[in-house]
């Protein structure tokens, strides 16, 4: 019986996984099969034109929460009121919320199902056996371990009341929290509850996990210093949503989240002399700041550069001496989808208003917290990579819409959280005490500072669901990235260049982008450097810069937060461009396939006149130009002549008279031929007969299976060229081969197949007419390599004596006219 | 049985204990691609690893002390250039090691090359290839592997699991 459930089972999930349409003869693919039919309906929420529906809804969950930060036990310690409403038309009879630090309980669904050295787990895994090897486990791997058995990890959540002081039952699923509500909510209402939760914080570098503490033991100060990057930190309300439901899938540390929109007000309390960094704004400086850093951030506001609130000798002083006590910081943000802070006596902190203007938000204050560690690179570069980033992503999208954008140095990489983001690079200390940094270090800062503030937009303002489809966000991220990347200074290589990921797209170790982001192989080349590549070829190759602009930003303004699915983009971006695009984002998104396109053979045509005293001769003619059989010329080198030449009378007419000889026969039926057609008919051979253009074939197979256009450079037999571009959509009825003829006013020399590289083919050697050799990375490092300066022998050049060139004697007085004639005389 | 399997643990001490002095990698990939090429003009095998130029600096600082620095320094770029080299083998399915001559290095824009090249054997019909580059320093480095020979593609990927992966090799034509 479980046997048959089961093969039911595996039969409904296949009939709902296929399409209901299938091609069962022949091989024919239809690559540009509309998506409409995979893609969600479109319904009163969301439109077939990928806008928000008349019936658009989102939940609005608001937060006032009191959390007190131990740093002597690295504890955080808190109460939540949290206010629920439910705009849904559905009743709900429980909430769900996300509880991510119960991802590093030791009986996680994480933890316990990592595969051994499995990569894929974000964090530290270790090697696996092999072969005749022993297995072999990292140290950083054992750190990890050790720390996670030494500290009790996890939430603890009190009791849940709600506003009317009544306990309500809750139940915890690995990362997920349950509460089952005392009357059912429907919409329209509001529900208020309460809750008390703790958890010990986990040590960044040790665990992993986008936040934590990272401790400096060196510091003077006894005990030594500890940065705090607190996220993901407070019992979350998981999104319930029009497409999914409850978004209540387990976090297991690859795929991040979405959450829902709210307002929050967070008294953050923390040692007296710690600065505090976080998502909104202070409400309350004169209770946290001094008179004089009150005066600073004033100033700020219309600095032209950043300000130091605390000045780097102030942090300094600072983490040598501490204080006791605590402060409380009050924060309060408006309409934000999370709520991160960070907190440190080490931070140093400059800002800069940023005016950018408009209705939104005219002043943005841009801001940068470090430690010494992070000298002399993080008050040079940070605060002005945050506001070069906004002048750049407003252009593509909206204006900035909050009113802090803040880059914080600690033990994270890069992670973003709304109006603020975790940045990881530091300089290294040298023997005399200076601090330095490299080139590489300068512009992983600048990079990482605008991917994560770009990040505030994408997705934390555009709503996307990490936890399911990375790319949304980090994929259009990249692409936006790479844009301010390149405002910033073009000489840097920030661009992902279509040609960077044919080796990953050609590999088979893949998945399609569209893939739920715990499952996906190689987060880095899927989710951000093929997407990416995929939205340059979209923008610059196939849709022009003004149809994509104008498109990308209709999406961002209609998503704008708002919570879209990769449906909303793809039909976005369709619906304002007015190109079809669902054999793009099939072969792209939905597919592994690569790009592979070869030009096979070129055919050379020339029209018929049907005059036979023109075309007759013309046949005559490519005969004669045909080789002779090789007997016969070998024959004729020996001086063997035949026996028609040997007997000349046995010559006929026919040896005067070819085959192609034309009689009135012919030439009357080519009067009777030209009197038979039509009048439009003769006016068209006529005119095509007079033009005698250039007629080639050319025949096309697409080896990667991904259809695209086919950018033709045509090179003439004179000598100049020509862009002539396929679109994509000559392959519609057959995806492996096709035929395309070219008329031409001038004979054609040869032709490359996407000569500039824009569409990440992957063998450029087929993409040439005659083939060309094209030499490996190898063969072409090889030919240059003894080229370049480090080959001088330059302790042998260095003994050379200099020479004093004079103008050499050329008899009539006058100078020579080049060096070569100038006399070069070693002196003595 | 227990006692057996401890006995067997090894530490990757060289890598690791360095890497705990490092701060965590900001924003770096862990991701490298090598291309094999049977490059039919040449006769050889030739090898092009492409790392991201932000990982070989975090590596290098961590191998080779504070002062490496990838994009400022020669002496740097041969020092990754030759660590990788060591640490990328491979042998043919006689179980013989194919020797790789170190051929240099480069940088172009976010990536640093480096490449090497042996002869390419007439008779062979696999290829057993070790990759052990920055994983011996990062436990989550992947390194992608595609041998390419008449046109076909196989896939090597080096990450977490197993030392060695065998590609069977495409046969040209006959």
């Amino acid at each position: 019986m479980s046997k048959l459930i089961l093969c039911l089972l595996v039969l409904l999930s296949g009939s709902a996984a296929s399409a209901a349409t299938e091609q069962t003869k022949g091989s024919f693919k239809d690559t540009f099969r509309q998506l409409d039919e995979d893609l969600p309906s479109a319904n009163a929420y969301r439109t077939a034109g990928g806008e928000p529906g008349h019936a658009y809804w989102q939940q609005k969950v608001d937060y006032d929460i009191d959390v007190t930060l131990d740093e002597d036990t690295r504890r955080l310690t808190g109460s939540v009121a949290i206010d629920y409403t439910n705009n849904s038309p559905d009743t709900l009879r429980f909430l769900w919320l996300q509880l991510d630090q119960n991802r590093f309980r030791s009986d996680s669904l994480a933890e316990r199902s990592a595969a051994f050295a499995d990569p894929s787990v974000r964090g530290v895994p270790a090697k696996d056996m092999e072969g005749n090897a022993p297995p072999a486990i990292s140290l950083a791997e054992l750190r990890r371990r050790q720390f996670m058995d030494d500290n009790e990890l996890g939430y603890e959540i009190g009791t849940v009341t709600d506003s009317r002081g009544r306990t309500l039952r809750h139940k915890i699923v690995g990362t997920l929290m349950r509460i089952d509500l005392a009357e059912p909510l429907r919409q329209g209402r509001s529900i208020g509850f309460n809750l008390d939760f703790a958890f010990n914080i986990v040590e960044e570098d040790a665990v992993s996990a986008r936040s934590g503490y990272e401790h400096f033991p060196e510091d003077a100060r006894d005990g030594g210093n500890v940065i705090f990057l607190i996220a993901q930190w407070f019992p979350r309300l998981a999104a319930y949503t029009d497409y999914e439901g409850w978004t209540n899938k387990e976090f297991l540390g690859r795929g991040e989240f979405t959450l829902e929109f709210g307002d929050y007000t967070v008294d953050i309390t923390v040692p007296a002399d710690h600065i505090v960094s976080s998502t909104g704004v202070l409400k309350n400086p004169e209770a946290v700041l001094t008179r004089e850093q009150r005066s600073r951030l004033e100033q700020a506001k219309n600095a032209e550069q950043p300000v130091f609130i605390v000045t780097a000798e102030e942090a300094l002083a600072n983490e040598a001496e501490g204080a006791s006590g605590t402060k409380t910081w009050r924060f309060e943000a408006t309409n934000v989808r999370d709520f991160a802070w960070a907190s440190s006596r080490k931070f140093i902190w400059d800002a800069q208003g940023y005016r950018q203007g408009g209705d939104v938000q005219p002043l943005v204050m841009a801001m940068s917290f470090y430690p010494k560690e992070g000298e002399p690179l993080w008050s040079k570069y940070s605060t002005a990579a945050v506001i070069h980033t906004m002048r750049v992503y407003s252009r593509f999208s909206f204006d900035y819409p909050y009113p802090t954008a803040q880059s914080v140095n600690g033990p994270v990489g890069g992670m973003e959280y709304p109006m603020i983001t975790f940045n990881g690079p530091r300089t290294d200390e040298q023997d005399d005490g200076t601090r330095t940094y490299s080139l590489a270090e300068k512009r992983f800062l600048v990079g990482v500072v605008i991917h994560e503030i770009g990040h505030i937009y994408f997705p934390m303002t555009v709503n996307s669901d990490e936890r399911q489809w990375t790319w949304m966000d980090e994929g259009l991220n990249s692409f936006l990235d790479s844009m301010a990347g390149l405002e910033w200074d073009p000489d840097i290589p920030w661009k992902v260049r279509p040609a960077d990921v044919v080796q990953y797209m050609k590999s088979e170790h893949q998945v399609p982008i569209m893939t739920q982001s715990d499952s996906v192989l190689q987060l880095g080349p899927n989710a951000y450097a093929k997407p990416t590549v995929a939205l340059t070829i979209l923008r610059e190759t196939i849709l022009g810069r003004e149809l994509f602009d104008f498109a990308f930003k209709e999406y961002a303004r209609r998503w704008r937060f708002k919570r879209p699915t990769p449906a909303d983009f793809f039909r976005t971006m369709e619906e304002a461009t007015g190109v079809d695009l669902d054999w793009f984002w099939r072969g792209w998104f939905y597919t592994t396939d690569h790009v592979d396109l070869s030009l096979d053979r070129i055919w050379k045509l020339r029209l018929d006149t049907e005059d036979p005293d023109i075309d007759f001769d013309r046949r005559r003619q490519e005969e004669a130009a045909k080789p002779i059989h090789p007997s016969a010329r070998a024959n004729s080198a020996e001086g063997r002549r035949t026996w028609v030449e040997l007997k000349p009378g046995i010559r006929d007419f026919y040896d005067e008279n070819d085959e192609y000889t034309v009689t009135n026969k012919e030439r009357n039926e080519y009067k009777q031929f030209l009197a038979d057609l039509e009048d439009w008919e003769r006016v068209a051979l006529e005119r095509a007969v007079q033009e005698d253009s250039h007629y080639y074939v050319l025949e096309f197979s697409n080896l990667g299976g991904l259809v695209m256009p086919i950018l033709l450079e045509l090179e003439f037999a004179d000598g100049s060229s020509e862009r002539y571009d396929i679109p994509a959509e000559i392959w519609r009825r057959n995806h492996r081969q096709v035929k395309k003829l070219l008329v031409l006013d001038r004979e054609l020399g040869s032709v490359i197949i996407d000569p500039h590289w824009e569409t990440a083919d992957a063998d450029v050697e087929n993409n040439h007419y005659p083939r060309r050799i094209v030499p490996s990375r190898i063969e072409v490092y090889k030919r240059a390599e003894r080229e370049g300066p480090e080959f001088r022998d330059i302790m042998q050049d260095i003994k050379t004596e200099l020479e004093e060139c004079e103008p050499g004697d050329t008899g009539d007085g006058s100078t020579p006219a080049s060096a070569t004639e100038a006399e070069c005389v070693r002196p003595q | 049985m227990m006692r057996g399997l401890f006995a067997r643990w090894r530490l990757l001490v060289a890598g690791t204990l360095l890497l705990t002095s490092l701060t965590a990698g900001a924003h770096q990939q862990k991701e490298s691609i090598t291309r094999v090429l049977f490059n039919s003009h040449t006769g050889n095998i030739e090898v092009m690893h492409r790392f991201f130029v932000h990982d070989a600096e975090h590596a290098v600082k961590a191998i080779f002390g504070a002062d490496a620095d990838i994009l400022g320094s020669e002496i740097s770029r041969r020092h990754f250039s030759a660590y990788v080299h060591e640490r990328f083998q491979m042998r043919g399915q006689d179980g013989l090691s194919l020797p790789l001559t170190l051929v240099g290095h480069e940088i172009e824009g976010r990536f640093l090359w480096v490449y090497a090249e042996a002869p390419a054997p007439d008779d062979l019909t696999s290829l057993t290839l070790v990759h052990d580059a920055l994983r011996d320093l990062w436990p989550d480095q992947v390194n992608l592997v595609n041998v390419d020979r008449d046109g076909k593609t196989t896939s090597a990927l080096f990450a977490g699991a197993g030392r060695e992966v065998e590609v069977q090799l495409h046969q040209g034509p006959e």
